[in-house]
């Protein structure tokens, strides 16, 4: 007689070859690759778009105006600027006329309630390039400037120049990892959560239909007689963990090949690497997470009465992993609190939890990554069994409610 | 010295819930025991299917054919008696000798003829290629080998029964189990299907085909079983059952009627064969001694046995005014 794993590989190869002959996948796996190619000559334009038009070029108080009603600030006009103007209007017409960015008036009683009006042509997105800050530093110079010498003057604008020293969790003192490392373990997670949200989308909602179809397909007595329901979910699971995995690699192999080219030109965007525990931490969430998902998919598919309900019942859980980034408010402010903990802990919101806390510099330890992911892993399992245990059960029960009654029964009752 | 049997079913019995498809009916469908309380859908039946026969599956729809098949296989288990199947248990290993049609269409819909057909013969334990080929002739058979990368929504009903046939076949079973199979069939497709029913018959595997078209089992069986209502009115050999009937009719060849019978006579073949139905009143002796007595020459005389289909009409008429 033949093998356990003779029977997966069938149900293995049959599943898998429905999938990849269906066209839908390869053109998805595809798409990102083909979307992130385009980001390496979109994403510096858009980079463009949002910043000044020549911010390198402006420094020191050109293209600021001002108008000086109180009298206080005969001296707050330079070489490079700022600029006086007589009054309002000649100001605006310096505004309009593209000769200043700002002009700011200083009204008659400046000193008793600092109320300075700025005019400025308020375009593009963010409105301003810091024109504020540098009539400020403009003001404080005039101000303080007769009573200052030009080295303590110097001093007063520039007061020191930083070396940053992280203290570690064992009170070692660390020079901190370079910008171009700071970088990558922020983006680097998120992209995987990116990636993770996506595969677990497309993987549960094609494992939920796949199970479903064996209901509608009236498949399952033919199949039932001839294999094991534990190698049918097996089968199933394998392709469908395979074909997942396979197409978050690629994704990941395009994305580390195309994101680094997107920010190549930008300044300080470093080259996105990140520290060989935060990748090991990241992989394993990301397989533990989507392994968790579709085994939910097999049970979600098979306890559904259709393969509408099923339709229907798939995007739940898919959402379910998604509760920490309904809490990114919380996650960033206390990435350690006790709420974040908790969903590290819960097992099916742990792998997004824990992606996203080493994304936002969370203390989160080894060991509290290996505990969570543990928990996820004895969890699939657990459901993998479950779901073996009632599968004829519940795939006979074509258009009838599986309930909890049925759940218990099926269980005690199988194969 | 006895038959060996294929199929043993001793005293099988299904029961469902109050009211079909209410939640105790699927609970009770599913686990051994199911509800004191509810509708036996199969009750109490028992018959055998010798190795190398057709064996004839009768009964209304809703009788139960279903249901007893289902449990045959092991699909779902009964409330209470026993089947044994190529010697033993419906378990997994036996039952990959056995190739099975169910009544509903099971193929996967969304996927190519072929495709369907090779993964359920590998399922069956064949090779790729062993599936393949074996497809492959099968296809040409039944005249579906041009359709063989059609998907399978878009066959005809027919063509997807006669798909179930292959996939039934393709393994060379020990034992087939055919629940309804030429319903949708073409006469050209019957006549085939048949036709390769028995070829398969003739080396050396066992055939039950459950139907309520009686002149399909004339044509096919040997023996048969009748269910209604989950109960067993009749089981055993085609001829013994008729038999038991008795004669209904008598069929002479003669150059006329008696007067005495000239009110009775049911047909006047052109040939000059003359049908007298038989009654209390009137038995095949009388009959007989009228033309005797009238002088009239008889050529050939037969008693006719009724039909099955008279004989299923009677039995289950019967058993439903008992109750």
């Amino acid at each position: 007689m033949r093998g356990r794993a003779a029977e997966i590989r069938i149900v293995f190869g049959e599943e898998t070859r429905r999938n990849l002959s269906s066209g839908a996948y390869l053109i998805f796996t595809l798409a990102i690759p083909v979307l992130l190619v385009a980001g390496i000559w979109l994403v510096p334009v858009i980079v463009d778009i949002f910043q000044d038009d020549e911010p390198a070029a402006v420094v020191g108080f050109e293209r600021l105006g001002f108008v000086d009603n109180s009298g206080m600030f005969a001296d707050l006009e330079g070489e490079t600027g700022p600029s006086r103007y007589q009054d309002v209007d000649a100001g605006v017409a310096a505004v309009r006329n593209d000769e200043i960015d700002s002009f700011f008036v200083i009204p008659a009683d400046y000193p008793e309630n600092r109320e300075i009006d700025q005019y400025h042509r308020f375009t593009g997105v963010f409105g301003f390039g810091g024109e504020e800050g540098r009539f400020n530093a403009a003001l404080t110079g005039s101000i303080v400037g007769e009573q200052l010498d030009s080295e303590t003057l110097s001093l007063a604008f520039n007061p020191a120049f930083y070396r940053n020293l992280d203290v570690q969790a064992d009170g070692s003192i660390e020079e901190p990892d370079p910008t171009a490392v700071r970088v990558g373990e922020f983006i680097v997670p998120l992209l995987f959560i990116g990636l993770l949200a996506i595969s677990i989308q497309v993987g549960v909602g094609s494992m939920v239909q796949s199970v479903s179809d064996e209901k509608e397909n009236k498949l399952v007595e033919l199949v039932i007689t001839s294999i094991s329901p534990l190698s049918v979910v097996m089968g199933k699971l394998l392709s469908l963990g395979a074909i997942g995995l396979v197409q978050a690699a690629v994704w990941v192999i395009a994305a580390f090949i195309t994101v680094p080219l997107m920010f190549d030109g930008i300044e300080d965007a470093g080259d996105l690497t990140v520290s060989v525990g935060t990748g090991a931490a990241l992989l394993g969430s990301f397989i533990a997470a989507y392994f968790l998902s579709i085994v939910l998919g097999i049970f979600v598919g098979a306890v559904s009465s259709s393969a509408r309900a099923a339709s229907r019942n798939a995007p739940l859980i898919a959402l379910v992993p998604w509760i920490p980034l309904w809490l990114l408010g919380l996650l960033i402010n206390q990435p350690d609190g006790t709420v974040i903990k908790a969903l590290t802990y819960f097992p099916f919101t742990a792998g997004p939890a824990i992606m996203m806390r080493l994304a936002v510099g969370s203390e989160i330890t080894g060991t509290e990554i290996i505990l969570s992911l543990t928990g996820v892993v004895v969890l699939g399992l657990a459901m993998l069994w479950v779901s073996a245990r009632i599968f004829r059960a519940a795939i006979l029960m074509s258009g009838q409610s599986f309930t909890m009654r049925h759940l218990i029964a099926a269980l005690r009752h199988a194969d | 010295m006895a038959q060996e049997q294929i199929l043993q079913v001793d005293n099988l019995t299904k029961i469902y819930g109050v009211g079909s498809r209410s939640v105790v009916d699927t609970l009770s469908n599913l686990v051994p025991g199911g509800t004191a309380r509810g509708r036996r859908v199969v009750d109490d039946v028992s018959f055998h299917v010798n190795r190398g026969e057709i064996f004839g599956f009768l009964g209304p729809n809703g009788s139960g054919k279903t249901t007893t098949i289902r449990m045959s296989l092991g699909i779902i288990r009964p409330d209470g008696g026993s089947v044994s199947i190529l010697g033993g248990e419906p378990v997994r290993a036996r039952l990959q000798q056995v190739g099975y049609l169910p009544q509903e269409t099971g193929l996967p819909r969304k996927g190519k003829m072929l495709d369907a057909i090779r993964y359920l013969a590998r399922l069956k334990g064949l090779s790729f290629g062993e599936a393949e080929r074996r497809a492959g002739e099968l296809l040409e058979r039944t005249g579906l080998y041009e359709h063989r990368y059609d998907k399978v929504d878009a066959l005809s009903g027919g063509m997807r029964q006669m798909v179930q046939f292959i996939v039934a076949t393709i393994h060379d079973p020990d034992f087939l189990i055919l629940d309804e199979p030429f319903a949708g069939l073409d006469p050209l497709s019957t006549q085939l299907m048949k036709q390769m029913l028995n070829e398969r018959v003739e080396a050396g595997a066992t055939i039950m085909f459950s139907t309520h078209i009686m002149s399909d089992v004339e044509e096919m069986c040997e023996r048969v079983a009748l269910i209604d209502r989950g109960r067993l009115l009749l089981f055993g050999g085609l001829d013994e059952i008729k038999s038991s009937y008795g004669a209904t009719s008598l069929q002479v060849d003669a150059a006329g009627i008696p007067d005495e019978l000239g009110g009775l006579a049911a047909g006047n073949g052109s040939d000059g064969t003359i049908e007298f139905p038989l009654d209390g009143e009137y038995s095949a002796e009388r009959v007989l001694k009228a033309y005797a007595d009238s002088g009239i020459a008889v050529d050939r005389f037969e008693k006719l046995l009724p039909s099955l289909n008279e004989i299923f009409i009677e039995e289950v008429t019967r058993a439903r005014k008992s109750g």
